[in-house]
């Protein structure tokens, strides 16, 4: 290999066959370069009659946007095949680089494009990659990895591999309506967002577009446009409610109840909003003991009242 | 079922070679590729490269001998147990299930018969030297269907004999298939129970493929009968759907269309549940099923079960249905809370809180 330093405009950018990783330069990383220039060399093949990026992405990328025009390379020997040299970039991030899905995805594309055959694939890489080596997961990572347009979110809300298969359940239009709603939003509220929407397009044999057009939720999404982490909360609890309307119809009763009681502050009223438990819990936050037998004479007085009984009803209640 | 058309390949632990048990399942497999491995690496490495792991492992048959056989149903922490125990004695199933938990903890396991059947009567004979105390249930569905592999194994022929004289252990075999012939031509044991499960036509059809069809398993649960045999049915999973209450109310009707209640031993009941990392396998191995799609909520033990108000609905509609047959008290439920349990028996008006088993009308 030779150190050299290379101009910029030496390399083909438009090449980037061996790139699969999708992070970009931040602020600390610019102001550094600023500082002090590249200082890690990056690393170049020479392919036909120009210089191809191997690794080094996000330095050259700063580099450029500090105005530098050479940085320090260093020059594969052209005879290795392009297997060889992805597989250089690959172990040289791999040691320092936690990869993300999309980055994954990228690796395992790569690969495969280079020649890598699939038990090589399933056997050694996805292993590496900490993820289940099977053919299955091959072939998500595969489809994955030609979502252009959903990568960068993938890859900067860190999504887990069933968000991920999940989404590939959708048709290409619905996925890019879904991200267009959920793609600024944490990984959490995404998934569990993909999830409520798959699993009422199913329950309801409907498409996306037409649970999005109801309006209720219709509503939500024109708040999107102006404060989107409030409105995803609505959104989140509209679509909870409508798939799971049994426990929230029972809920919403029982807390009508609850606040009826007018107790004293100090006393809490829960239960488990499940439903699995059919116990009530009650709370009383006291600091003396002529306190304690006020709030117990308080709560013995309101179990006179009809509320109790129909509380505990709701409680018991079955499915009717 | 014919398992033996659909096995493609046979993998033979070398540890059992010459075991006179592989040479009678091989006679049985005339035309199927053999390969004779040391241990399992290479069986998961071929199932890891199908794109249907889990489908892939339903046909291949693994011989090979194992430690210990006999453990308590693990039941779910918090649940009320039936105090079960099982055989592990086939481990994964050539039926195919989209509810099958075995989707998600057997993956990569291959049809494992394990042939080292003395070992297996030793455990037992301690086994029933130490548990004195009162009746059990044991049985060997627990990692699979106990018949759907028997044409193969007759295993159930071994099993019955190894239960014979022991009044007080009750051995289930439990299946979805109609496989009987071998156990139609051994005498009977009121210890012996042959159990089904059954589903409403609509379920059986598009959730459990693979498996008889309801016709043939209460068909078959006939002939068990009819040769002295006691049989059981597990109603589990129950899954709600638009149309169960007719679906269930048909097949209770059929049951006791053809099934005395005094030849029934028990009758199970368990709403569909199931631990969120199955979601995952089986939506992709079942695109078409809509049974995941349903209200779920995440119980006490971290699995999806519909909410309890439902749940209670749905066994109180079953108990009403039995109750028709005067068969109510053949009852219990599978895998449920106290909660549920205590809402069901109010109903029922009997047994206790502690353990479903033993059932007062055995002991
Ligand atoms: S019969 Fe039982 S073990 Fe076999 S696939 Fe169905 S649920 Fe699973």
């Amino acid at each position: 290999m030779i150190l050299r330093k290379i101009q910029i405009n030496e390399i083909n950018l438009e090449d980037r066959r061996f790139r699969f990783t999708c992070g970009h330069p931040d602020e600390k990383f610019l102001r550094s370069i600023k500082e002090i220039s590249v200082v890690e060399p990056v690393k170049i093949i020479k392919r036909k009659a120009s210089l191809v990026l191997v690794s080094g992405w996000k330095r050259v990328e700063g580099a450029i946007s500090c105005g530098l025009e050479e940085l320090p390379g260093l020059e594969i020997p052209e005879n290795l095949s392009d297997l060889e040299t992805f597989a250089l970039a690959f172990y040289e991030n791999y040691s320092h680089h936690q990869f993300s899905l999309a980055e994954k995805s990228l690796a395992v594309r790569r690969f495969s494009d280079f020649g890598l055959g699939q038990t090589e694939l399933i056997s050694r890489i996805l292993p590496i990659l900490e993820l289940p080596p099977t053919r299955h997961t091959l072939e998500v990572l595969l489809e994955l990895s030609d979502l252009e347009e959903s990568l960068p979110v993938i890859h900067n809300k860190d999504w887990k591999l069933p968000t991920a298969e999940l989404f590939l359940r959708f048709p290409p239009e619905e996925r890019r309506l879904m991200l267009s709603l959920v793609s600024d939003l944490s990984h959490n509220k995404q998934r569990e967002i993909i999830e409520l929407f798959y699993s009422l397009k199913k329950r309801q044999n409907r498409n996306l577009k037409a649970i999005i057009d109801e309006p209720a939720i219709a509503s939500c999404l024109e708040r999107f446009k102006k404060n989107k982490p409030e409105a995803a909360d609505k959104l989140l609890s509209i679509l909870r409610k409508e798939v799971s309307p049994l426990v929230h119809r029972l809920c919403e009763e029982i807390d009508r109840e609850i606040g009826q009681f007018k107790l004293p502050n100090n006393v809490r009223l829960d239960y488990d909003r499940t439903l699995e438990k059919s116990n009530l819990t009650l709370e009383v936050m006291v600091s003396s003991q002529e306190e304690l037998r006020e709030t117990v004479n308080k709560i013995l007085n309101s179990l006179e009242k009809e509320n109790w009984k129909r509380l505990f009803e709701l409680l018991y209640r079955e499915e009717e | 079922m014919m398992t033996r058309n659909w096995i493609k390949k046979v993998f033979l632990d070398r540890k059992v070679e010459k075991s006179p048990q592989v040479k009678k399942i091989l006679d049985k497999l005339i035309g199927v590729p053999v390969e004779v491995v040391d241990g399992e690496e290479k069986i998961k490495l071929e199932l890891r490269l199908s794109s249907d792991s889990v489908g892939e492992s339903k046909k291949i048959l693994f011989l090979t001998e194992q430690k210990a056989f006999i453990r308590p149903c693990p039941c779910t922490p918090g649940c009320v147990g039936c105090g079960y125990w099982t055989i592990d004695l086939d481990i994964n199933c050539p039926l195919d299930c989209s509810y099958c938990i075995l989707q998600r903890y057997l993956e990569e396991q291959p049809l494992t018969v394990s042939v080292n059947r003395e070992a297996l009567k030793n455990e037992l004979e301690l086994f029933f030297e130490q548990k004195r105390t009162r009746l059990l249930r044991i049985g060997t569905g627990e990692l699979g269907d106990s018949l759907a592999l028997d044409e193969l194994t007759e295993n159930s022929l071994f099993l019955v004999e190894l239960f014979r004289k022991k009044p007080s252990y009750f051995l289930e075999l439990k299946t979805k298939t109609a496989e009987i012939e071998l156990l139609l031509k051994i005498r009977p044991e009121p210890n012996i129970v042959l159990a089904w499960s059954l589903n409403t036509e609509k379920m059986v059809h598009s959730e459990e493929r693979g498996a008889a069809s309801l016709e043939d398993r209460l068909t078959a649960a006939t002939r068990a009968v009819n040769h002295g045999y006691r049989v059981a049915f597990h109603f589990d999973p129950i899954i709600h759907y638009p149309g169960w209450l007719e679906g269930y109310e048909r097949v209770v009707e059929k049951l006791f269309g053809r099934i005395p209640v005094e030849a029934i031993a028990w009758v199970s009941l368990g709403t569909l549940r199931f631990p969120s990392d199955l979601l995952t396998v089986a939506r992709r191995r079942f695109p078409e099923s809509t049974i995941y799609e349903h209200e779920f909520v995440r119980s006490w033990e971290g699995k999806f079960r519909y909410p309890r108000p439902l749940r209670i609905k749905i066994y109180s509609e079953l108990r009403r249905m039995f109750s028709d047959f005067r068969a109510e008290n053949k009852l219990y439920l599978c895998m449920e809370s106290s909660a549920v349990w205590a809402a069901f028996l109010e109903k029922n008006k009997r047994g206790r809180l502690i353990s479903a088993f033993p059932f007062p009308w055995l002991s």
